[in-house]
C-alpha cells in the first residue's frame, strides 16, 4: 500500500542518511587522522632532532619551549583521547605546534647554532687556510651554514645522514682537522691572529715556525704589510 | 372582465386552469396559485394573475377566505371544461348591467351587420360604444371574442365574429329543465328561456324577430333532432326566424323538445 | 322506340362506315340532303351559295341520260357527307338505272390501289376481257409482298428518283429546291437514323405502304398516303444525335436547316410528295399508263357490248398513287382516244377539301368543269334537318330488316317510308315527317338541339352526331334506362334556380338529384314551370309519364299556361349560350364562381373525373384558394383549447404544409388530409360557400344569403370537428406523444447537467424540476468525453427545442403563438403529462417512440430523444469503466476501508507531502516532482473526494441505466481523477526514491571501514617517543 510504501522508504532515507553522513564523516575522519599523524609524525621528527642536537650537540631548549613541547604533547596526546581525532583538538594543537612551537623551536636552534657555529666557524676560518683540500674545507663550511634551519635539520642528504648528522659530523671534522693540525695554545692564537690578520712577526716564535715546518704549511702564509 | 371592463387576458382556459389548482390541494394560497401558472424562474413581462383571478371569482367558481383560496364549486360537478361552460352560462344573467353583457347582446342583435366588420374595427368599436355607453376598445372586446367563442355565441374566424349559437342555446336548454317530448307554446318557451337566455334573446327589434345567432341555433337543433320547430297555421302568437332561403323558414308557433346530447 | 327490335337491331345499325349497312338501312336513315350546290367551279362564292340543291335535284342533272362523258367531282370537307351522297346516288341508281348501265362503285373500303385494282379486275365484264397479260400484271400488282421488303423497296425508290430528279419534281415546275439541298436530302434519307423515323408506325412510309398493301382493316383511312410536314420535323435532340452519331456532313447540314424551320420543311415535303405517285407505281408494278389502258379498254369492250359505264368512286384521297393516272384516264373524253371506240363513262369522284387542295395538280384541276359541293356543317341553321336526321336514324334502329327490304324492294319510296311501332318512350317527343310522326325517344328536340351545340364544331358532321351522340345515347337507353341520362354534360350559363332548388332537396341522393337535373336542363326547358294539356302535366316541358319511365321524381313548381309553339325555326347559332328570361334579373353571377361551380359540377356528375387541385391552372385556382379558405377557416374558428388541443400541438400540424384538415376527393394531385370531401351535392354547398366568400363577400359573409352559406358552413364544421381535433393528436390509431418524448429529453438534459444529483430514480423528478431558468453548461467537469458531448448536444439547439417545446405545451397563450413567455400554465394538466413521463423511468423502447409520425415537426421530438437515449448506455458503459479504472488506481494504493472521512484523505495527501519533503532532504532526484498544486487542491478538495469515492462505488453498483446516470451525474471523475492522479504519481516517485536509495545505499557499501581501535597505534607510539624523549632532554 503507499502510505506503507511511504513510510518504508522514509525509514530509508534516515538510514541512507546515516550512511551518507557517516560517509562524509569517514572522509572527515581519513583527512583527521591523516593530519594527525603528519603533526604527530612532524613532532616525534623535532623530537628526535631535538633528542640528537641534544645528546650530540648539547643542546638545550628553555624551559618555556620545553614547557610549550610538553604542553604540545599533551594536546597531541589528548587529540586522541576519545578515540577518534578530535578535530577542533587537532585544529587547536596545530596552531600551537605551528604558530608558537615550531617557531621557539627555530629560534632556540638558531641562537645556539649561531654560538656553535661561531667557534667552529672561526675554527674553520683558521684551519681552512690550513688544510690542505679546501673544496672539502668549503663543503664543511657549505654544511654548517646550512643547517641553520630547524625544520629542515631531519632532511635527509643522503640514505643515512640527515642534515643535523652532517651539522655534527662537520663540527667534529673541523675539530678533528684542529686537532691533526696539532695546534696548542700560542699556535691556535697565533692561527686565530693570522686568521684576524692581526698576526705580526713577533707573534712569531719558534714553536710556531716549528710548527709551520712540521706540518708543512709554510706555503700557507703570506706576509704582508699592514 | 365581467364586471367592469373587459379585459383580454383572463381566457376561459386561464380561468379554468386557476380553478383545477385551487381543487387540487386542500389549501392553497393565492400566491402559490400564481407560482404554478407563473413559473417564477421562467416567467417573462407583466403578470396577468390578477385579471385571470378576479374572472374567476366574478364566475363565483373560486372565494379567497382567510387569505386561502377555495372553491365554490366543488370538482364533482366541474370536471371538465364543458362543465366549466355550462356553469359559466348559467351566470349571465348576473351580469346583465354589465359592460360584457351589453356588449353581447349588441353584437348579437347587428345581425349581418356584423360580417362587415372585424371586431377590432374602429368603427365597429364607436357603435359599441354609442349603444353600450361605455367606451369600447380593441382590448376589452379582444377579450370579449375568447369568452364569445367559450360560451358558444358564434364561430370567431380571426377577428370576425360569426354568429350561431347552437352550443350556448344547447346548453341553455338544458338549464331550463324541459320535459321530454312536450310541445311547448313558443311564448311559454321564450319565457322560461329568458332567465339564462336573455343575453341573446333581450332587446330583439322588432320584437319576436330572432337575431341570426338565435335562428341558426334553432334550426341547428331542429336539424339535428334535438328540437323540433313546429309551425301551425292557427297559432295565435309566433315567433320569426332570421329569414332564410334554404332552412326551415316558417314562422315558429311551438317547440317541441327532444332531448340535447351533452 | 320499338325495343323489342331496337335491341336486336341497334348494333347493326351502328355502324361507322356508310358502306356496311345494308342498303336497306342506309336508305332509312338517309337524310335527304339539302344544301348541295353544283358548279362549274371549285370554290363557292356567295351568290353561289344562295342557290343550294336538294339531292334529287342534283341527281336528276348529273344522272340524266348523257351520251357525253362526265367528270363531276364531289367535293366537301371530311366527314360532311361526300361518300354519303355518293352512296345514295349508288343506292339509287342500283334502283333506277338503265339496263345498259354498268355501274362501278369503288369504297373507300377498298382504299388501297390493289383493292381498286382487285375490283376492277373483279368485273365480270373485266374478267373476260382478253388482255390476259395487263390484267395479270394488275393482279401480280394486288399479290403481297412481305411488309418490310415492300416499305423498304418505297422507301429507296423515293431516294432513287430523288437522286436522278434535278430539283423540279420532275414537272416543268420552278425548281423546289436547290441542287445542293436535294443532295443534300439524299444523304440525310440514307442515314440511318432518319430512315428509322420515317420506316416507324404511323409515318409516312408506313401510310404509304397501307395505302398500296391489301388493307384488311375497317378503319377509315382518310389520311393521304403521302409525307407530312410532322415527318420531317426536326428537333435540336435528333440533331445532337445525328452529330453524335457521326453522321455524314450533309445531312446534317440539311438537318440544321430543317431544325424548326417549318417553311423550309413545308418544303421538302412538297418536293417529296412529287414522287409519291411514282414511287406507288414502281412497287406495284404498274406504270402511269397502265391504269389509264386498262379503263380505256375496258370501255372498249364495253362498247362492244353496247353499255355505259358509270364509275362512283367514293374517296379518291384513298387510291393513292395512281390518283393522277386514274384521273387523267377519267377525264379524257372519248373523243380524245381518236378512233377507238369507247363506251360512255360517267365519273363521280369524291374528295376532301385539303386533298384537292393540295394534291391535284394544277392541270389537272383545269380539267374538272362539274362539282358538287357538300357543305361543312350539314346542318348548320337547320334544325329540322338536324332533328330529321336523328329521328330517321332512330327510326331505323326501331326497323326490323324485313319490313326495311320490302321497302327496298318497292323501290323506297319516300311516301312509303316505315315507321316503326313504340313500344317504349310513347310520350316521349315526335318529329313530323310529312303526315307521320316519328318518335325521338330517347330524345327530345331541346335536348338534340343543346346536344349539337356542346359538340365542338369539327363534331357537327353527320358521322360525328351519330358517334358521339346517337350510339351513345341509345345505347345507354336501351341497356340501362333507370339510370338515363347516364352521361354528364357540363351546365353552362343556365338559370341555377331550378337546379338549386333540386340540390336542396335533403330528400333524394346526390346521383338522382344530378340526373334529375341534367334531364331537366337537356331534355326539358330547364324551368320548374308547369301546365297541364289533354290531361297530362308537363313539368320543364316533358310529360310526367316519362319522368316515372326514367325513375325520377317529379319537383312542384309554379303552373303557368302553355307556352305556344313558335314555327320559326330556330337558328342554330353556335357558342353563343342561351339565356333565359327569368336569368336577367338575377344578378350577373360572379364569374369566378361560375367557373368554379362548373368544374365542381364535373366533378359530382362524373364518376371519373378529377378535380383540377393546383394552384396553376388559371380556371380553378378559385377551387385552390377555397380550399386553402376551408383550411384556414377551421384552423381559425375551432377553440382549439377548450378541445382539449394544445396549441402547439395544432401549430405543428398547421405548418405540415403538406398535410390539410380538409382536401377533396379525386383530386388532381392527391393531398394528405383528415377529412376528403366527398363528390356530392352537399360539398358543393361547402365549396360554393367558401368561393362567394372570397369572391363576391370579398372575404366576408356579407354577400347576398351570405348568412345561408355560412350556416351550412356551421353545421358542416360541427359535423366533422370530432375527426379533426381527433386527428390533431392522432395517427394510425395512436395518441401523438412527442410532448412526452420533449419532455424525457429535457429530463435527460437536467441529469446531464447535473441537476438531478440529489434523486435516486427519475420516477421521483418532480414537475417542478422543468420550470428552472436554464443554466449554461459547465463543460470544466470530470466525466468523459461521450458524456459532455451529450451534454453539449442537450444543450445545443435540438434541447432547446425540446424545452421549448415543454414549456409551450400546456402554456395557455392568447390567440396561437407558442413562444410567448408570459407563461399561463395549464398546472395540473402539466404535472399529470409530466408525471406520466416520469413514470416510465425514462426508459423508452424504440417502438414506443414513435419514429413513423407522418408529421415531421413531432417526429423530431422522437428522433432527438432516440438519439440520447442510444447514446446514453454508451455513457454509462465508459464513464462506469473510467470510474472503475479510477478506482482500481486507488485502491491498488490505499486501502478504502481506513478511509472513513475526508479528514483521512487530507493525512494521505498530508503523509504524501511529508514524503516528498523528506526525499528532498535526501536530495532524491525524484523529489522534485512533486506537483504542489495537486496536493493543494487535493487537499482542499479532500471533503468532494471522499464524497467521488463514495459516488463512484454507488455509481458502478447500479444495474438500471438512468439510475446510474443519475448518480453519474454527480460527477464523481471530477474528485476521483486527481486523486488517482495523485496517487499513482505518488507511487511512481516512491519507485524511483528507492531504486535511488538502492543506488546510493549501495555506493557506501564500499566504505563501510571498521577500522577497529587499532587506530592511532603508530601515533601513539611516537607520542610515547616523544614523551620519553622529553624528559630526557629536559635533564
Amino acid at each position: 500500500m503507499l502510505l506503507d510504501e511511504l513510510s518504508s522508504t522514509v525509514k530509508r532515507l534516515s538510514q541512507l542518511d546515516k550512511k551518507e553522513t557517516a560517509i562524509q564523516d569517514a572522509e572527515k575522519k581519513a583527512k583527521n587522522d591523516s593530519d594527525y599523524s603528519t603533526l604527530t609524525s612532524d613532532f616525534h621528527e623535532s623530537m628526535r632532532k631535538l633528542k640528537y642536537a641534544h645528546e650530540e650537540l648539547g643542546y638545550s631548549l628553555s624551559d618555556d619551549t620545553l614547557q610549550l613541547l610538553d604542553d604540545s604533547l599533551s594536546k597531541l596526546q589528548e587529540t586522541i583521547d576519545a578515540g577518534v581525532v578530535d578535530e577542533d583538538k587537532l585544529s587547536t594543537t596545530k596552531q600551537q605546534i605551528n604558530r608558537r612551537l615550531n617557531p621557539a623551536l627555530s629560534r632556540e636552534w638558531k641562537d645556539f647554532y649561531g654560538k656553535k657555529t661561531n667557534s667552529v666557524v672561526g675554527k674553520l676560518a683558521t684551519v681552512g687556510s690550513l688544510a690542505p683540500d679546501k673544496s672539502h674545507i668549503d663543503a664543511i663550511r657549505e654544511n654548517i651554514s646550512d643547517s641553520g634551519d630547524w625544520s629542515t635539520l631531519s632532511d635527509k642528504v643522503n640514505a643515512t645522514t640527515t642534515k643535523i648528522m652532517r651539522f655534527k659530523y662537520s663540527i667534529e671534522e673541523v675539530d678533528k682537522i684542529e686537532e691533526e693540525l696539532n695546534l696548542n695554545d700560542d699556535i691556535k692564537q697565533f692561527i686565530s691572529l693570522v686568521t684576524r690578520e692581526k698576526a705580526k712577526i713577533t707573534d712569531l716564535n719558534e714553536e710556531i715556525l716549528s710548527w709551520i715546518k712540521q706540518e708543512n704549511l709554510e706555503d700557507k702564509f703570506t706576509i704582508r704589510f699592514r | 372582465m365581467f364586471t367592469g371592463n373587459m379585459v383580454t387576458e383572463a381566457i376561459p382556459a386561464r380561468v379554468f386552469s386557476l380553478y383545477k389548482i385551487v381543487t387540487s390541494r386542500k389549501e392553497i394560497t393565492r400566491a402559490e396559485i400564481q407560482s404554478m401558472m407563473e413559473p417564477a424562474e421562467i416567467y417573462e413581462g407583466t403578470s396577468y394573475f390578477s385579471a385571470i383571478f378576479k374572472a374567476a371569482s366574478e364566475l363565483r367558481i373560486i372565494d379567497t377566505q382567510d387569505n386561502l383560496v377555495v372553491p365554490l364549486v366543488s370538482k364533482e360537478e366541474m370536471r371538465d371544461i364543458e362543465d366549466f361552460r355550462h356553469f359559466a352560462i348559467s351566470k349571465l344573467n348576473t351580469f346583465e348591467d354589465e359592460q360584457f353583457f351589453q356588449v353581447t347582446n349588441v353584437i348579437f342583435n347587428m345581425n349581418e351587420q356584423i360580417y362587415k366588420y372585424p371586431l377590432t374595427d374602429n368603427a365597429l368599436l364607436n357603435i359599441l360604444s354609442q349603444q353600450t355607453g361605455s367606451q369600447i376598445t380593441a382590448p376589452m372586446i379582444r377579450g370579449w371574442r375568447f369568452w364569445a367563442q367559450f360560451l358558444g355565441f358564434g364561430y370567431m374566424n380571426n377577428m370576425s365574429f360569426l354568429p350561431n349559437a347552437y352550443v350556448f342555446v344547447k346548453n341553455i336548454l338544458r338549464l331550463m329543465n324541459l320535459e321530454k317530448n312536450k310541445e311547448y307554446k313558443i311564448d311559454d318557451f321564450m319565457l322560461m328561456f329568458e332567465p339564462y337566455g336573455k343575453i341573446i334573446s333581450g332587446n330583439l327589434q322588432p320584437e319576436r324577430n330572432m337575431n341570426i345567432a338565435l335562428s341558426s341555433a334553432l334550426r341547428e337543433l331542429h336539424d339535428d333532432k334535438e328540437i323540433e320547430l313546429k309551425y301551425r297555421s292557427d297559432a295565435k302568437k309566433r315567433w320569426i326566424l332570421y329569414p332564410s332561403i334554404e332552412q326551415f323558414n316558417d314562422q315558429i308557433a311551438s317547440i317541441v323538445y327532444k332531448g340535447v346530447k351533452k | 322506340m320499338n325495343i323489342e327490335v331496337a335491341r336486336q337491331r341497334y348494333k347493326d345499325v351502328f355502324l361507322p362506315d356508310v358502306i356496311d349497312n345494308s342498303q336497306g338501312d342506309f336508305l332509312a336513315k338517309h337524310v335527304p340532303m339539302k344544301n348541295l350546290l353544283l358548279l362549274d367551279h371549285a370554290e363557292p362564292n356567295d351568290s353561289d351559295k344562295k342557290q343550294p340543291m336538294t339531292e334529287e335535284a342534283i341527281y336528276e342533272q348529273v344522272f340524266s341520260i348523257k351520251v357525253d362523258d362526265q367528270f363531276v367531282l364531289v367535293k366537301g370537307a371530311s366527314g360532311a357527307g361526300k361518300s354519303h351522297l355518293i352512296r345514295w346516288f349508288e343506292s339509287m341508281l342500283q334502283i333506277l338505272k338503265q339496263d345498259n348501265e354498268i355501274v362501278l362503285y369503288i369504297r373507300r373500303a377498298d382504299n388501297t390501289l390493289k383493292g381498286t385494282i382487285k375490283q376492277l379486275v373483279e368485273l365480270d365484264e373485266i374478267k373476260s376481257l382478253p388482255n390476259h397479260d395487263l390484267y395479270k400484271k394488275l393482279a401480280s400488282a394486288s399479290t403481297t409482298i412481305p411488309e418490310l421488303e415492300l416499305k423498304n423497296t418505297i422507301y429507296y425508290a423515293f431516294i432513287n428518283l430523288i437522286e436522278s430528279d434535278d430539283g423540279r419534281g420532275g414537272e416543268d415546275e420552278e425548281r423546289i429546291i436547290s441542287n445542293v439541298d436535294r443532295k443534300h436530302l439524299i444523304a440525310l434519307l440514307q442515314n440511318s437514323t432518319f430512315k428509322d423515323r420515317l420506316m416507324d408506325t404511323n409515318g409516312p412510309i408506313d401510310r404509304i405502304y397501307n395505302k398500296i398493301a391489301e388493307n384488311k382493316t375497317f378503319e377509315i383511312n382518310d389520311r393521304a398516303a403521302e409525307f407530312e410536314p410532322a415527318d420531317l420535323e426536326i428537333d435540336s435532340e435528333f440533331r445532337t444525335a445525328l452529330i453524335n452519331e457521326g453522321a455524314d456532313e450533309k445531312a446534317r447540314k440539311i438537318a440544321d436547316k430543317m431544325l424548326d424551320k417549318e417553311e423550309y420543311i413545308a418544303k421538302l415535303v412538297v418536293y417529296i410528295n412529287k414522287f409519291r405517285e411514282r414511287v406507288v407505281q414502281r412497287c406495284t408494278g404498274l406504270e402511269p399508263g397502265d391504269l389509264r389502258t386498262v379503263i380505256e379498254e375496258i370501255r372498249q369492250e364495253l362498247y362492244k357490248a353496247n353499255k355505259t359505264l358509270t364509275i362512283l368512286i367514293e374517296d379518291i384521297t384513298a387510291a393513292s398513287g395512281v390518283d393522277d393516272s386514274l384521273l387523267d384516264a377519267l377525264l379524257t373524253n372519248k373523243r380524245g382516244y381518236g378512233d377507238k371506240k369507247l363506251c360512255r363513262i360517267n365519273s363521280i369522284v369524291g374528295v376532301a377539301d385539303g386533298y384537292y387542295r393540295d394534291n391535284f395538280r394544277t392541270n389537272t384541276k383545269g380539267r374538272i368543269k362539274n362539282f358538287i359541293i357538300v357543305p361543312d356543317e350539314m346542318f348548320n341553321g337547320d334544325t329540322d334537318g338536324l332533328v330529321e336526321f336523328f329521328a330517321r336514324y332512330l327510326n331505323t334502329v326501331s326497323l326490323d330488316t324485313t319490313t326495311i327490304e320490302s321497302w327496298l324492294k318497292d323501290k323506297a319510296s319516300a311516301d312509303r317510308y316505315p315507321i316503326h311501332e313504340v313500344t317504349l318512350g310513347a310520350e316521349w317527343d315526335t318529329y313530323k315527317l310529312g303526315e307521320n310522326s316519328i318518335n325521338l325517344f330517347p330524345f327530345t328536340k331541346h335536348a338534340i338541339i343543346y346536344l349539337y351545340r356542346k359538340e365542338d364544331v369539327t363534331q357537327r358532321n353527320p358521322r360525328a352526331i351519330m358517334r358521339n351522340l346517337i350510339e351513345p345515347y341509345v345505347k345507354d337507353s336501351i341497356e340501362s334506362l333507370d339510370r338515363y341520362p347516364i352521361r354528364r354534360t357540363t351546365l353552362e350559363g343556365i338559370d341555377p334556380k331550378l337546379q338549386n332548388r333540386i340540390y336542396n332537396r335533403s330528400d333524394l341522393e346526390d346521383e338522382t338529384k344530378i340526373r334529375l337535373t341534367q334531364f331537366m336542363y337537356i331534355w326539358g326547358n330547364g324551368t320548374d314551370e308547369i301546365y297541364e294539356e289533354n290531361g297530362i302535366r308537363y313539368i320543364a316541358g316533358i310529360p310526367e309519364p316519362v319522368y316515372k319511365e326514367l325513375g325520377l321524381p317529379v319537383i312542384d313548381g309554379k303552373t303557368v299556361t302553355k307556352p305556344q309553339e313558335t314555327k320559326k325555326v330556330e337558328k342554330l347559332v353556335p357558342d353563343k349560350p342561351e339565356k333565359h328570361a327569368e336569368s336577367t334579373h338575377t344578378e350577373k353571377e360572379n364569374e369566378q364562381v361560375a367557373i368554379a361551380l362548373k368544374e365542381v359540377d364535373k366533378w359530382i356528375e362524373n364518376k371519373d373525373y378529377r378535380l383540377s387541385i393546383g394552384a396553376t391552372t388559371k380556371n380553378v385556382r378559385a377551387l385552390n384558394d377555397a380550399r386553402k379558405n376551408i383550411n384556414d377557416f377551421l384552423y381559425s374558428v375551432i377553440d382549439w383549447t377548450t378541445e382539449g388541443v394544445s396549441i402547439d400541438a395544432m401549430v405543428k400540424i398547421k405548418g405540415t404544409t403538406s398535410k390539410f384538415l380538409v382536401a377533396f376527393e379525386r383530386q388532381t394531385m392527391n393531398s394528405d388530409a383528415v377529412v376528403l370531401l366527398p363528390a356530392s351535392i352537399e360539398s358543393r354547398k361547402i365549396i360554393e360557400a367558401f368561393v362567394r366568400w372570397s369572391g363576391v363577400g370579398n372575404k366576408s359573409w356579407d354577400f347576398p344569403n351570405g348568412t345561408d352559406y355560412l350556416y351550412r358552413v356551421q353545421r358542416w364544421t360541427e359535423s366533422i370537428k370530432p375527426k379533426i381535433v381527433e386527428s390533431i393528436l392522432h395517427y394510425d390509431d395512436k395518441t401523438a406523444e412527442y410532448f412526452s418524448f420533449a419532455t424525457a429529453a429535457e429530463f435527460y438534459r437536467l441529469i446531464f447537467s447535473g441537476n438531478c444529483k440529489n434523486f435516486q430514480n427519475p420516477n421521483n423528478f418532480g414537475p417542478d424540476l422543468l420550470l428552472k431558468k436554464r443554466e449554461t453548461p459547465d463543460f470544466n467537469n470530470g466525466h468523459i468525453k461521450a458524456w459532455n458531448d451529450l451534454l453539449k448536444i442537450t444543450s445545443g439547439s435540438d434541447g432547446e427545442d425540446a424545452r421549448s417545446c415543454v414549456l409551450q405545451y400546456y402554456n395557455l397563450p392568447q390567440g396561437t403563438s407558442i413562444t410567448s413567455t408570459n407563461y399561463e400554465f395549464d398546472y395540473i394538466a402539466f404535472v399529470k403529462a409530466v408525471k406520466k413521463v416520469t413514470n416510465t423511468g425514462l426508459e423508452f423502447k424504440d417502438s414506443e417512440l414513435q419514429l413513423d409520425d407522418p408529421v415531421r415537426k413531432r417526429k423530431l421530438y422522437s428522433e432527438y430523444l432516440k438519439k440520447i437515449l442510444d447514446r446514453v448506455p454508451v455513457v454509462v458503459d465508459e464513464e462506469t469503466n473510467a470510474i472503475r479504472g479510477k478506482l482500481e488506481v486507488i485502491e491498488k494504493l490505499i486501502d478504502l476501508d481506513d478511509v472513513d472521512d475526508e479528514d483521512d484523505i487530507k493525512d494521505i495527501v498530508k503523509s504524501i507531502r511529508a514524503f516528498y519533503n523528506r526525499a528532498n532532504d535526501s536530495h532524491i532526484r525524484a523529489a522534485v516532482r512533486m506537483d504542489n498544486a495537486l496536493l493543494l487542491s487535493c487537499s482542499k478538495n479532500a471533503g468532494m473526494i471522499f464524497s467521488a469515492i463514495k459516488n463512484g462505488k454507488q455509481a458502478m453498483e447500479c444495474s438500471n441505466v438512468v439510475e446510474s446516470l443519475i448518480r453519474l451525474s454527480k460527477d464523481p471523475l471530477f474528485g476521483l481523477t486527481p486523486f488517482a492522479d495523485l496517487l499513482s504519481k505518488t507511487s511512481l516517485d516512491v519507485e524511483r526514491s528507492n531504486q535511488e536509495i538502492d543506488s546510493r545505499m549501495k555506493a557506501t557499501s564500499g566504505n563501510d571501514g571498521d577500522e577497529s581501535m587499532e587506530e592511532y597505534k603508530a601515533e601513539k607510539a611516537e607520542l610515547a617517543e616523544c614523551r620519553d624523549i622529553l624528559e630526557e632532554v629536559r635533564k
